[in-house]
């Protein structure tokens, strides 16, 4: 072998395991220095022989003269049936791919270097990586091919295993948006809903309360006070009907609000809502000194606060009392708590209080609706905070909650 | 001297809330006479008369009270009717309504309403509210 073959065989070297490389280099620099040595042809016979790869060597018209062990095992064909035809063991479906990319190859005498399926004779079909270079002699004519077969089997399983994965995760991610497409949909639905069911369950109710205070007027003397309590009754259960539907709507919009973002100064938003509130002044109410500055939703932390705040004051057995705001940093979050002297709840209580609708005390008693602490704890939670009570009968109660600034 | 008449046509379905209106104008000594339809169809027969009939609503001093969500012909449809007609194109409507929806408040005020009120929850609102109404009108200077 002439010293422009080792140059040509150069780019198949390459594509090898390094240590068959180095041996198959090792081996041309034997040809060139001992160019009639026995050891040669052993070195060559041994290397083909331990070569984790097929080697095969075909003449000019591309017929095969030589091929290794190795390459009977991965194709299943004998020397003599490659001789006969090679191209019998490739895939059908892989076949004429390969003879187009063989036959440029062998015009352009270019290497040739292809990825296909061989159906072996024993019906199992496996891939490979086939590569041959072009063979030249002295006058540049071509003298053959050499090349190699490596089984890329396990690589190409993987790589179809990679590739199911992606397509099935391209399909979950379909699905994912149609759902959401979905329940953006649902939620406008619902948006509508609770509109029209506010719009239209007002309407009757309005003219419940009007009728009832026109019998009044008209029968003004002729009323006995027992039906004119009750008056006052129908009255009462309208208007708490209305602060329902109020309070429904009102829950039903949490979430969709598109709220801003913006510094909010705490101790400022505080004394904001506590002045909103407008509790009765035998009320202390105590904010912690070290309320922080945080960029969040405004609005929705000053209705926790609200909520919170008149809830602790609506609820509290005596006229007068106590409410303390604290704050504790907790990272990359805070931790809020409102705290009252009032008559604090049973533990057997503390989950039932945040459902929607839940009172502890008789409808008649206090001007509660139930919603307060749903809405308080929707909000909290649609932030990506929690809610927790701490409290014991008798002892005041705590509702300490998380905000993500 | 007496205060001339208005001839005030309510558009209004719910008869509780035509009471309400009749109530209010009771309470206030509002004497003009309230002609009642319920709902647009019926409306326009009388703003306009049949087979050669004068309309029941007499043709001058008019002022419409509107309200949007009726039955067969709503009030916006309504309105759109009116403005379209050369003869009645010029009678003032106040609309009087439960919806706080921004289209129907932006399409009224289109249709040139003269006013867009929100029904008052409580009957003493409402009847406050009439009074104001009728002393504006006393005020404006009508065709």
């Amino acid at each position: 072998m002439s010293q422009t073959d080792s140059q040509t065989a150069t780019p198949l070297l390459q594509s090898l395991p390094r240590t068959l490389a180095t041996a198959i280099r090792d081996t041309l620099q034997l040809y060139t220095d001992h160019p009639s040595s026995r050891e040669r042809e052993q070195l060559v016979a041994t290397l083909a022989q331990i070569s984790p790869v097929g080697i095969f060597r075909a003449d000019a018209d591309g017929q095969v003269t030589y091929v290794n062990d190795r390459w009977c095992e991965i194709t299943g064909m004998t020397l003599e049936q490659a001789q006969g035809n090679w191209s019998q063991a490739v895939h059908s479906e892989d076949w004429e791919q390969v003879m187009a990319a063989w036959t440029k190859s062998t015009q352009t005498r270019q290497p040739f270097r292809q990825e296909y399926r061989v159906h072996r004779a024993d019906d199992t079909v496996i891939w490979v990586l086939g590569q041959a270079i072009v063979e030249t002699d002295e006058q540049d004519q071509v003298v053959g091919y050499v090349g190699t077969i490596t089984d890329i089997t396990d690589r190409k399983q993987v790589e179809l295993a990679l590739q199911e994965r992606a397509t099935e995760l391209t399909y979950v991610n379909t699905m994912l948006a149609r759902t959401t497409a979905l329940l953006k949909k649902r939620n406008q639905e619902l948006d509508q809903f609770a509109y029209v069911a506010s719009h239209d369950l007002k309407a009757p109710l309005r003219a419940i309360a009007n009728l009832s205070e026109w019998l009044e007027e008209d029968l003004d003397e002729l009323l006995p006070t027992e039906s004119r309590h009750q008056m006052q009754l129908l009255r009462g259960r309208v208007h708490r009907m209305e602060a329902l539907i109020n309070g429904l709507l009102e829950y039903s919009r949490i979430g969709r609000l598109e709220a801003e973002i913006e510094p909010v100064d705490v101790n400022a938003l505080l004394m904001e809502v506590i002045d909103s509130l407008a509790l009765p002044p035998t009320f202390t109410i105590i904010v912690g000194k070290n309320m922080p500055t945080l960029k969040t939703k405004r609005l929705l932390l000053g209705q926790v606060f609200a909520n919170l705040i008149s809830n602790a004051v609506k609820h509290h057995p005596h006229d007068h009392g106590q409410v303390t705001i604290s704050v504790q940093s907790q990272g990359g979050h805070y931790e809020f708590a409102v705290s009252d002297d009032g008559n604090g709840i049973a533990p057997e209580y503390h989950n039932k209080i945040f459902t929607i609708f839940q009172t502890l005390e008789a409808r008649d008693t206090k001007e509660s609706t139930g919603i307060g602490l749903s809405i308080v704890k929707k909000i909290i939670e649609t932030e990506g905070g929690s809610i927790t009570v701490d409290s014991q009968v008798g002892a005041g109660a705590t509702f300490r909650f998380t905000w993500h600034p | 001297m007496e205060k001339p008449v208005i001839n005030i046509l309510l558009l209004e379905d719910d008869a509780v809330d035509v009471m309400n209106v009749q109530r209010a104008f009771k309470k206030n000594h509002i004497v003009h006479p309230l002609y009642i339809a319920q709902n647009g169809v019926e409306a326009l027969a009388m703003l306009r008369g049949q087979d050669s009939e004068p309309p029941i609503v007499p043709s001058d001093r008019r002022l419409i009270l509107l309200d949007l969500n009726m039955p067969r012909m709503g009030g916006i449809e309504f309105l759109r009717e009116l403005r379209a007609d050369p003869h009645l194109q010029s009678i003032p409507v106040v609309v009087l309504t439960t919806s706080n929806q921004d289209q129907d408040r932006v399409e009224a005020y289109h249709l040139n309403v003269a006013g867009y009120l929100l029904k008052p929850v409580t009957f003493q609102s409402f009847a406050e509210l009439m009074a104001t109404l009728n002393k504006y009108w006393a005020l404006c200077e009508m065709l």
